[in-house]
């Protein structure tokens, strides 16, 4: 019996009984020599850390980013009220800033203005907004916002501080026509300030944009670069105003006189703020 | 045709204060001139010169040139339009351009004149020329695109057997 029971072929069950007998002896085992020796322990929570730790990111990063997306979600409504008063506020800002960019501009005019009132004994100056251009193209004029019930008549100087823009010719009571100096029926008396003379004539407009400085005398010496400014005689302009600056002389030996091409000093295209010169 | 008034209001506006300042001078085309020009191809030489009568008013109020030049220009590109321009709706697509590109044209030499007679000096130079030319290529090219709008409220005002309401 004995034999036979030593030889007997252990069957499933057997196994099934014996195995977590076998485990629990094995972990507790493991325990027992992870706590005696420490070096162990560590070892094996190292290499469980170096397995773990990366999957405790991904999922730490997962779950953070869901989170985030729940939040965001549940507070859809408020992020959208928030962003539109953001906009409103930004267009806010957007709109101050361009006023204020304007705002310097026009200090910047009437700080350049009163530099010109400082050099010249002048009259009144009339501040004006050019609000529209003449329709044909063989005129060059424009229409500025003041009139009559600013002060402003015909025949007045029209003036920027970097120069002479030309004169009114009509004035009604809340705007006035104003014909440019380059306008070929221009015409203002002029001197050359040059280092070698100051020669008189006259300023016309070209109706290209430019000037020409005609009637000058063949003995006067004219210079490329030479500022031309008003003379004063014809009463209509005061004397010193900056017409231009001359960019070519002709000079024929038939003629008795002159001329130059004249630069203007004020290009009329870009043309805003002007200021009507009132005795 | 009461309709034509303010449409010329807007384009006179918008030739004197906007683009002058979005284009370049000699780009500026004569908005005026084209709406003029069409209407009375369109319209007939009679309503032509109406509008060409309410549209040299208007222009004298922002020009310096007298109303008398302005007069000469537009009424006699509205009735030229309305004699030259009829059936203009049945001819070659090309007509209208054409009717605008001559109207620049007749409408400059007209201007000059007007303006010589009134004492003003007027230079012409190579320069003139080619800035004539240039406007009215401009000009044509904006009746090519005016025509259409035009030709609907045209239509809009008028009943099915012909009769302006």
């Amino acid at each position: 019996m004995d034999q036979i029971r030593l030889g007997r072929i252990r069957t499933g069950t057997d196994h099934q009984r014996s195995f977590p007998i076998v485990t629990f002896v094995m972990v507790v085992a493991l325990g027992v020599a992870l706590v005696v020796f420490p070096d162990g322990r560590t070892l094996v929570q190292a290499g469980a850390a170096r397995m773990l730790a990366p999957v405790q990111g991904a999922l730490a990063q997962s779950l953070e980013g869901a989170g985030l997306l729940f939040g965001t979600i549940s507070r859809a409504g408020d992020l959208a009220r928030e962003n539109q008063a953001y906009r409103d506020e930004m267009r806010q800002l957007q709109a101050t800033l361009a006023q204020m960019r304007d705002l310097q501009a026009e200090n910047n005019d009437l700080r350049a203005l009163l530099g010109l009132r400082e050099r010249l004994p002048i009259g009144r100056l009339t501040p004006a907004q050019i609000i529209a251009r003449d329709p044909l193209a063989l005129i060059q004029a424009v229409i500025i916002d003041r009139g009559k019930d600013d002060g402003v008549d015909a025949n007045m100087p029209v003036v920027t501080d970097r120069g002479v823009v030309g004169r009114t010719v009509e004035a009604y009571p809340t705007s006035a026509k104003a014909l440019l100096l380059t306008d070929v029926n221009s015409a203002v008396a002029a001197r050359s300030e040059g280092p070698e003379s100051r020669a008189s004539g006259l300023v016309r407009g070209s109706g290209d944009g430019r000037l020409i400085l005609q009637y000058v005398p063949q003995e006067e010496v004219l210079r490329v670069g030479d500022a031309v400014l008003t003379s004063g005689a014809g009463g209509n302009f005061p004397p010193g105003l900056m017409i231009g600056s001359i960019s070519q002389i002709r000079q024929s030996d038939v003629s008795v006189f002159q001329e130059a091409l004249v630069e203007p000093a004020v290009r009329a295209r870009n043309l805003e703020r002007v200021y009507v010169l009132s005795k | 045709m009461r309709w034509i008034i303010p449409a010329i209001v807007a384009a006179l506006l918008l030739q004197s204060t906007a683009l002058p300042i979005w284009l370049r001078p000699g780009v500026v085309p004569d908005l005026v001139l084209v709406l003029i020009t069409l209407f009375a191809g369109l319209r007939g030489w009679r309503q032509g010169l109406i509008a060409g009568l309410v549209g040299a008013v208007m222009e004298s109020v922002v020009s310096v040139a007298p109303l008398g030049v302005h007069l000469v220009r537009l009424s006699a590109v509205g009735v030229a339009a309305g004699v030259m321009g009829r059936g203009f709706e049945r001819s070659t697509p090309l007509l209208a351009p054409a009717l605008v590109a001559l109207a620049t044209l007749g409408g400059t030499v007209l201007v000059t004149l007007s303006l010589q007679a009134t004492g003003r000096i007027v230079l012409f130079t190579g320069l003139s020329a080619s800035e004539i030319v240039f406007q009215m290529l401009i000009n044509a090219a904006l009746g090519i695109g005016v025509l259409p709008v035009l030709r609907y409220l045209v239509a809009r005002r008028t009943s099915p057997d012909g009769v302006l309401v």
